[in-house]
């Protein structure tokens, strides 16, 4: 062997020792490179998790706090219409005492005319009795000077004094009457003021039924506010849950860039036995028992376990192989 | 109550992706890193309704887990869920007893949509 022969092949060693070094780094940053993209996916599902876990307490919190609100706000609502009912009683009922004050001061029209009938009446009824007294007095006396002659006479005086007694109590019964009628004016006035005290309260029950009206609709209001509230974190949720189960089901490419960073970490190991093999066999070349770097690539192609790998090792060597047509979801 | 279905596999991340997504859908969820765990857990009386399974795993891979769990659990369906493409390894599986197959990476609605296809009444 010459010595520029001898010179080429001690180069051979030494790049062949640098190489196989160069492809145990490599093979270093590869499976690295694996073993980080794994541990940062696993942060991120981690945080994914924490996001969905407090979302949840989040939205179980406002659930129970909606329907609680929601609840109290119906009832309230409920309340308020119980009381809108209490005072539509309450107007109906101050109609019918304002029909029967109406009623009431009819009669005391009626009464009070009556009444003045009846003073007219005892006016007369008093000229009268004066009359007739008047004249059974003189009656008496025409009858005293008629003497026996007289004697009828005088029995007619008498009865005439008689029916003016008569005549005297009926005037004061009649008297006792008006002053009954009066009585019963007086009590006939008590609902008039009353009509004057309902008309106050009638505005008084109108602004109040204003007010329950406005607090049963803002009740209700509150009401639908919570439960579209509810509605609209349980819709957020939910897409949250969706959007989450979306971003897992992607995080499993790191399996399959692992699995592939893998193989290429075989392939890189291969190369680094072949270039291991030839710094220790270059000295003593045998030529039959040399190792064929195209078996190995070979070899590299049958542990894939990815249609993808093989297209790609395929198509860098400048060969087409299709793409899977299997389903990639399939029940037996 | 909840249905439990066991997660086979090598990989955290898909350990930990599943167990997330299958556990919003309210299932419970049980896991193993390889075969051989798997089948102690069962073997100790675990009784899942399910089991999910990789092939390529250390230890005890899949198929030799379908091989090894069948005989104790007859009527559990078994998926498996890999990266796996190869029709003559489906075939094999199809064979050992394999309620069917999944190629990674699974979305989310496409596990859930399966999962709810072969345990019925979840």
């Amino acid at each position: 062997m010459d010595q520029k022969l001898e010179k080429l092949i001690h180069r051979m060693k030494e790049d062949s020792q640098e190489l196989a070094e160069y492809l145990a780094v490599l093979q270093g940053q590869v499976g690295h490179a694996a073993k980080e993209s794994e541990q940062e996916i696993l942060s991120v599902i981690k945080n994914l998790a924490y996001i969905r876990d407090e979302g949840k307490v989040f939205l179980d919190v406002l659930h129970k706090q909606s329907e609680m609100a929601a609840k109290i706000a119906l009832h309230k609502a409920n309340k308020v219409k119980d009381n809108e009912k209490l005072l539509q009683n309450l107007e109906s009922y101050q109609e019918y005492r304002a029909k029967q004050i109406a009623e009431d001061v009819r009669a005391i029209e009626k009464e009070l005319s009556e009444f003045h009938d009846l003073f007219e009446l005892t006016a007369t009824i008093e000229d009268i009795n004066e009359q007739t007294n008047l004249l059974a007095l003189n009656a008496g006396v025409i009858a005293a000077k008629a003497g026996s002659q007289g004697r009828a006479f005088a029995v007619v005086a008498k009865e005439l004094q008689n029916l003016s007694k008569k005549i005297a109590l009926a005037t004061s019964s009649i008297e006792q009457k008006v002053k009954n009628i009066s009585s019963t004016i007086k009590e006939s006035i008590n609902p008039i003021i009353d009509v004057a005290r309902s008309n106050r309260e009638k505005k008084e029950l109108d602004v109040l039924y204003e007010g329950f009206a406005d607090a049963s609709n803002s009740f209700n209001e509150l009401s639908e506010y919570f439960i579209t509230i509810t509605d609209a974190s349980n819709k957020t949720m939910e897409k949250m849950q969706s959007d989450i189960i979306g971003a897992l089901g992607h995080m499993q490419f790191q399996d399959v860039l692992r699995q592939q960073l893998e193989h290429i970490g075989l392939g890189l190991k291969d190369l680094q036995d072949y270039f291991n093999f030839m710094k220790n066999n270059i000295s003593n070349y045998d030529a039959d028992n040399w190792n064929v770097l195209k078996d190995k690539i070979n070899k590299l192609r049958e542990k894939y376990v990815m249609q993808q790998q093989r297209v790609v090792h395929d198509r860098v060597l400048g060969k087409n192989t299709q793409q899977d047509s299997l389903p990639k979801v399939e029940l037996f | 109550m909840a249905k439990k279905i066991l997660i086979v596999d090598d990989s955290p991340v898909i350990i930990m992706s599943l167990k997330q997504t299958l556990e919003m859908a309210s299932y419970e969820v049980l896991t193993a890193s390889d075969g051989t765990e798997a089948l102690a857990s069962i073997k100790g009386g675990i009784r899942p309704d399910l089991i999910i399974t990789d092939i390529n795993m250390p230890h005890m891979n899949g198929l030799d887990f379908i091989k090894n769990v069948r005989p104790l659990m007859r009527f559990v369906p078994i998926l498996i869920l890999t990266t796996e493409s190869e029709a003559a390894k489906r075939e094999e599986a199809k064979k050992l007893g394999a309620t069917g197959w999944i190629v990674k990476p699974a979305q989310g609605p496409d596990l859930l949509a399966v999962v709810k296809q072969v345990l019925p009444g979840a």
